[in-house]
């Protein structure tokens, strides 16, 4: 399933944005498919957007579980760094706990 | 009564404390019920002064406190400033001169509400930085998302939902600085429900260092500063925080380490104000490949 996200909200800014995301991942993940985030057309995201949308997953999945089902497309430099940097983050959180 | 304040000579980020101090109680109160700023010791202000003074007008109207302004004179190069960024405009209902005109090195002080500011950074912002910084809109992703992460702490963490921010181009000093002040809670109120800290200096430290949130939002995981401080100080810029008695300097060394210097002082400022300042001759843009992301 792809997800274009701006097909669903019209900024990547607040915790809200990122809450519609996840909703329609968490609805993919149930039905067992894996999940494309397309982020065509979006030029940059906030770090709440990407904690509600996908480092929120973490609270019911595994981070292996996340990355087998979940890809991520059409990404700028802004985006790619966000994502990568608060998994980073919270994975290290996670395995100091 | 009517108290009078007497602007700074050099009206810059190094006068916030010192300025607010004497028309904001410790209680957090205003020192009276009409204040007149008079301006005729002011030789210069720059974009972070402006919005210092137009932040603590807005603190003190939104307290019924009656603003007055004496002393201006009308041709000095502060005065014409100000009435070129709509100040006299603003607050006394008309511009000094017939020939105000907004610069071209300034987008003026606005007061944006949180579901305003992303069409202010698309139509107003990211043009004028563009234009600036000599590179394409498509490269200011960094700089638009640092941009969002304040106006985010400013709708997570102050009671207002709105900021006032002012945009300047120093071009002799290859240099641009973006303000964004609100009148909320203050970092430090914020980050005190959830640790201790000596001072306040120290808070607005803490709160820059990534996982420290005072959790007001339930996906609130402490990313915002660190990710403004990061994404700024990467492009040789500094970030400047003031939050009630304390102000932290952001920046990057030689080595590539970010250095935070935080200081004290004895005035309140009330609410927050973040200046971003990003050196033009230093700023690397955003490449605009869209590529797949790997894990």
């Amino acid at each position: 399933m792809v997800i274009a996200v701006i097909d669903h909200v019209k900024y990547c800014y607040g915790s809200s944005d990122g809450d519609a995301i996840r909703r329609l991942i968490v609805q993919a993940f149930a039905r067992n498919e894996s999940v494309t985030i397309s982020f065509e057309g979006v030029s940059e995201v906030t770090s709440s957007f990407v904690n509600s949308a996908l480092i929120a997953l973490l609270d019911d999945h595994s981070f292996e579980f996340i990355r087998n089902h979940l890809s991520i497309a059409h990404t700028r430099h802004q985006i790619r760094d966000m994502i990568s940097n608060r998994f980073r983050f919270e994975i290290s959180k996670l395995a100091a706990a | 009564m009517t108290t009078q304040i007497l602007l700074p000579r050099n009206f810059t980020s190094q006068c916030s404390h010192n300025f607010v101090g004497n028309i904001v109680l410790a209680d957090q109160t205003p020192v009276d019920d009409h204040i007149n700023f008079n301006f005729a010791n002011l030789g210069f202000i720059d974009g972070v002064g402006l919005t210092i003074l137009c932040n603590t007008i807005e603190w003190l109207f939104k307290r019924q406190v009656k603003c007055t302004f004496s002393d201006f004179r009308e041709g000095s190069d502060p005065i014409s400033y100000l009435d070129d960024c709509g100040f006299f405009a603003n607050y006394l209902g008309a511009p000094l001169r017939a020939t105000s005109h907004v610069r071209q090195t300034t987008v003026p002080l606005t007061k944006i509400r949180y579901v305003e500011s992303h069409g202010w950074l698309d139509l107003r912002a990211t043009p004028w930085l563009s234009n600036a910084l000599i590179v394409q809109d498509r490269a200011l992703g960094t700089i638009r998302a640092c941009i969002k992460e304040v106006f985010n702490n400013v709708a997570d963490h102050s009671t207002e939902n709105i900021a006032c921010v002012h945009m300047q181009h120093y071009p002799n000093k290859n240099q641009i600085q973006i303000t964004i002040s609100d009148f909320g809670l203050g970092i430090p109120a914020n980050i005190s429900r959830s640790y201790e800290v000596e001072n306040d200096g120290l808070a607005i430290s803490l709160a820059t260092n990534e996982g420290v949130t005072s959790k007001s939002h339930p996906n609130n995981r402490g990313a915002g500063l660190k990710t403004l401080v990061d994404c700024v100080t990467m492009n040789g810029g500094h970030v400047n925080i003031c939050s009630m008695r304390g102000r932290v300097t952001c920046y990057r060394n030689a080595a590539g380490q970010v250095l935070k210097v935080p200081e004290v002082y004895p005035g309140i400022y009330p609410g927050t104000l973040v200046n971003i300042i990003l050196k033009t001759d230093l700023f690397v843009g955003d490449d605009d490949e869209e590529v797949n992301f790997e894990w």
